[in-house]
């Protein structure tokens, strides 16, 4: 036994018998004492009766300083009845017991002390002494709040990204390479069919129905690919829950932590947009066809009289009475008049995205096929014509804006100022891909408040002439324009101030063929 | 004796047509149908060698009657000259599809019947024909 431990015996205060106990006392003491653990015994009432060194050194004591002292001394008081409950818990049956609590140190600083206690009863099992093991677990204790702390800020922002893809309509899921889903918000869960912590973790094949290869074959592709896929319209089939249509972004991303490929899916249901696209078509199909039996069912009565109008007239001549041939003519130009009407009528319902062909054209020509095809108008009104050259390539359909150019030509003819014979000048400049084409003509010009309203459907200007149709038209030939403008993705206006009578302006875009 | 059918429902339009035919070839027999569900019987019985068919009919439309004739061997080469009030292009391109031999618009002056009348006699009426 060394000075240190003088006073100092395992068995307690109350010694040692036997010179061969005491020294193997003094072999197990060392041992103790080499101990980095807190290693202590003491009384029921918490008198220490025995301390290592590290005890000693923990509170900067020494052993004759610390035996016979009541440890609650080194606790603060408020945690006394909590000790001495935790004490009393200790039983024959329930020897051993661990827990955490606060003491003071020497330098008036607090600490966190863990312990096991063991309780060494008698043969009556009544508490004689405990033997206690602890450590300081101040800084482990900082460790693990910190640690907490930080668990508990990452589940708020765990919390507040679930919150937030919950908050999209649109249907929100990512998955791994090997076509699990890892996380997925409440619509896709919804569409799915299944409560979201059983999607979570599934095979889309498990998910996804007979459509699952399909879906798999095309997330593998832009997960490889490395570039998303945005706003693919697809046929969305779940295993369970009912089928539809969804508009498809597909986002491939690259986990930061493991570093592994993963894709980020946002669907929208677009069901019921597709059902109101395929009324919307019917019920365009359904209008065309209607258009079509009506001018059609009017074209025939009204071909009857021009045809039949025109045979009173030249074979029966003889038999009429005096200004009946002129009133003849007169039914005969009046049903020409509204056949044109109806042609106006027909090709403004057949204008229909759906049935324009775009493809490199040069709109110089349909320019000379549109004056072509009015020449006898042309040449009646006595109209001079002056066309451009050419060529002039834009991505178009060639008869529609021949009907386009026609439809100007025809108003200009139509809408002249009297005596004066019409003139009609085509210009065409390329600003920055884009062709704007000037028709000019001398006549009467557009007022000025009419300027956007005379290219809505069936407004007419006044009538001016009056030779061939009654002078005004069909109120469908601008509007006819402007949507054969805007089919080609371009626009037409007329120009607010020009220099005389009207100058309308039809803005195309240049062929990319040509461009390059 | 060269034997032509016009198959129309609207009696006007058959009249005009007629009567510039008999203008341009009074010799031509002309017999008409005012519908497509008796053109078959017709054609079995007068073995014309031009039929002129209008499109738009009720019940059976030229298009139908056309498949007909040209799925019955009997009259599948018989020349058959589509007419129609209207020039929509979806028409045109499905009377060709279809194995229209020629497709015209209804003129709507006198003067356009008969220039339709003759360029039919002088196309298909004019030389023998072996149907």
């Amino acid at each position: 036994m060394n000075d240190q431990s003088a006073g100092r015996h395992l068995r307690g205060r109350s010694g040692v018998d036997e010179p061969s106990e005491a020294s193997t006392e003094a072999r197990y003491l060392s041992i103790l004492d080499a101990s980095p653990d807190l290693i202590c015994r003491f009384e029921p009432d918490t008198t220490l009766t025995f301390v290592n060194r590290a005890y000693a050194d923990y509170f900067d004591g020494t052993f004759e300083d610390l035996i016979g002292r009541r440890f609650l001394e080194f606790v603060p008081q408020e945690v006394h009845d909590e000790i001495r409950r935790h004490l009393a818990s200790i039983s024959p049956d329930n020897p051993s017991r661990s827990y955490e609590h606060v003491v003071c140190r020497p330098d008036g600083t607090q600490a966190w002390q863990y312990w096991t206690d063991i309780g060494l009863f008698d043969d009556a099992g009544q508490l004689v002494e405990f033997q206690s093991i602890g450590r300081d677990v101040t800084d482990i204790r900082g460790l693990r709040e910190e640690l907490e702390n930080k668990n508990r800020a990452l589940m708020a922002r765990d919390d507040e990204l679930r919150l937030v893809l919950d908050s999209i309509p649109s249907r929100v899921w990512y998955k791994d390479d090997r076509n699990r889903i890892l996380r997925l918000n409440e619509a896709a869960a919804r569409s799915m069919g299944l409560p979201r912590e059983q999607a979570e973790g599934a095979s889309t094949y498990d998910l996804f129905g007979p459509m699952a290869r399909k879906y798999h074959d095309d997330d593998l592709r832009v997960i490889e690919s490395g570039k998303a896929e945005l706003g693919i319209i697809e046929r969305y089939t779940p295993a369970s829950g009912e089928d539809g249509w969804v508009t498809t972004d597909k986002i491939p991303f690259v986990d930061p932590t493991s570093g592994q490929r993963r894709l980020l899916v946002v669907a929208t249901d677009i069901t019921e947009l597709k059902k109101q696209e395929a009324q919307l078509q019917l019920t365009n199909q359904n209008l065309e066809n209607f258009a079509s039996l009506v001018s059609h069912d009017l074209r025939a009565p009204l071909r009857h009289i021009m045809v039949y109008s025109d045979i009173i007239r030249n074979d029966f001549a003889g038999g009429l009475a005096g200004g009946a041939v002129e009133l003849l003519e007169q039914v005969g130009e009046s049903a020409k008049r509204m056949h044109r009407i109806i042609e106006t009528f027909l090709q403004f319902a057949r204008s229909s995205p759906t049935d324009v062909t775009l493809a490199d054209t040069d709109l110089a020509v349909a320019i000379r096929d549109a004056a072509a095809a009015l020449s006898l108008d042309v040449e009646k009104a006595g109209c001079r014509l002056t066309l451009p050259k050419g060529p002039i390539p834009v991505r178009g359909d060639l008869g529609l804006l021949t009907q386009l150019f026609q439809n100007l030509f025809e108003n200009a003819i139509r809408f002249t100022r009297p005596d004066v014979s019409p003139e009609i000048t085509v210009e065409a400049e390329n600003h920055g891909g884009f062709w704007t084409i000037a028709v000019q003509d001398n006549g009467i010009g557009v007022e000025p408040d009419k300027q956007d309203v005379i290219f809505d459907l069936f407004a007419r200007g006044k009538p001016v002439r009056t030779e061939d149709d009654g002078g005004c038209g069909s109120g469908m030939g601008l509007a006819l324009c402007r949507r054969i403008a805007v089919l080609h993705g371009g626009s037409i206006r007329v120009d607010p101030e020009p220099a005389f009578g009207s100058r309308f302006l039809l803005s195309l875009e240049e062929s990319r063929d040509a461009a390059a | 004796m060269k034997k032509l059918l016009i198959v129309d429902d609207d009696e006007l339009d058959r009249k005009l047509i007629v009567s510039a035919l008999r203008r341009a070839d009074p010799s031509i027999r002309i017999h008409e149908a005012g519908s497509g569900r008796e053109t078959p019987d017709k054609l079995k019985e007068l073995w014309p060698v031009l039929t002129l068919l209008d499109v738009r009919m009720p019940g059976m439309d030229g298009f139908e009657v056309l498949e007909v004739i040209r799925s019955d061997e009997d009259h599948a080469a018989l020349p058959v000259l589509m007419m129609s009030g209207s020039d929509d292009p979806e028409d045109i391109r499905r009377a060709r599809e279809l194995g229209a031999n020629d497709y015209c618009v209804k003129p709507d002056t006198r003067e356009g019947y008969q220039a339709l009348a003759d360029d039919i006699c002088a196309r298909w009426l004019s030389e023998p024909t072996t149907h």
